[in-house]
């Protein structure tokens, strides 16, 4: 380990991307207090593990990789996913609606609470960082067609739970669909 | 380009996938497609709408310093480090220094019951001279 060589890289690490680390962590957790845990101990496994960066413009999607394991060693541990069937997550995405209402931040986060990891992972990383169907499916390690199959169904689930009169925001009637 | 593949390319409009080529053909078919044309608008509206969405998170102050804080923690050896490690070198000081005086003892117990293991044997056998010469 190369403690002095390393501390000013990874704080010029933290300081770059600790922000979408962060609101990665949230959408993968739903809870700010565990976003932050997931946060600082993918910070700190990358210290560790900091030699094994082999090209450092590759580093944003090697946190993101990071961080969705601490996630994933986390929920094993505890048990604590908890989703629909693979089977119930949708299929091929309808027409929107037209004009599309703006979406409510927290009711997107209830629906993608109930998304099973596989399809909840590239659909933040797909809206949320921009990250292409390739660098999606290296951190997953899937081909890339399953993260394409993967992110339509994940679409067209979000959309049916969203485009609800409930979803939406500006003060609609009625907080809680059936 | 027919429907069916203007379709599939419009997954990758947005993560700027297409080579300019595709990129070309499918402007050319949206723009001779209202059909096609509307379903990308759609899916362009949704796409924006549900980005803007999930970037919305709530953020808490201080959390760049926090971990710093924790990393800087993990890296540089506490006080109680220092004095642990002083302590484990003065502690295998002593024993070994120890272990060498037992060592040495022994050698030269051995030495001496050797040494008069011989002397005893010159006695016996007459040579005379005092045992402990």
């Amino acid at each position: 380990m190369r403690w002095p060589g390393t501390t000013q890289a990874i704080e010029e690490l933290v300081a770059e991307h600790y922000s979408s680390l962060y609101r990665y962590a949230y959408r993968l957790c739903g809870s700010s207090q565990e976003a932050e845990d997931l946060a600082q101990e993918a910070f700190f496994q990358a210290q560790v593990k900091w030699g094994q960066l082999r090209d450092v413009n590759r580093a944003r999607a090697w946190l993101f990789t990071i961080l969705r394991n601490v996630y994933l060693h986390k929920v094993r541990d505890r048990k604590m996913e908890k989703a629909l069937p693979l089977d119930e997550v949708g299929d091929i995405p309808d027409r929107s609606p037209d004009p599309l209402p703006a979406i409510d931040p927290q009711r997107l986060q209830e629906a993608l609470d109930e998304l099973p990891e596989v399809f909840r992972t590239p659909i933040i990383l797909f809206y949320f960082e921009d990250f292409s169907y390739r660098d999606i499916a290296d951190q997953m390690v899937v081909p890339m067609g399953t993260i394409m199959s993967r992110l339509a169904r994940a679409k067209s689930f979000l959309k049916n739970r969203l485009m609800q009169p409930a979803a939406l925001v500006a003060g609609q009637p009625g907080e809680e669909d059936a | 380009m027919d429907c069916a593949n203007a379709r599939l390319l419009l997954n990758f409009v947005r993560t700027g996938e297409l080579d300019p080529a595709e990129r070309e053909a499918l402007d050319n078919h949206l723009s001779a497609c209202p059909d096609c044309a509307a379903c990308a608008q759609a899916e362009s509206r949704l796409d924006d709408a549900l980005a803007t969405a999930m970037q919305r998170v709530p953020f808490p102050a201080g959390l760049k310093g926090r971990i710093l804080q924790r990393l800087a923690g993990k890296r540089r050896p506490g006080p109680w480090r220092w004095a642990a490690a002083a302590a484990l070198v003065l502690a295998a000081g002593l024993g070994g220094l120890c272990g060498a005086q037992q060592w040495a003892a022994r050698v030269r117990c051995a030495w001496m019951g050797g040494e008069l293991h011989r002397r005893s044997l010159d006695i016996r056998s007459g040579n005379g001279g005092s045992p402990l010469q």
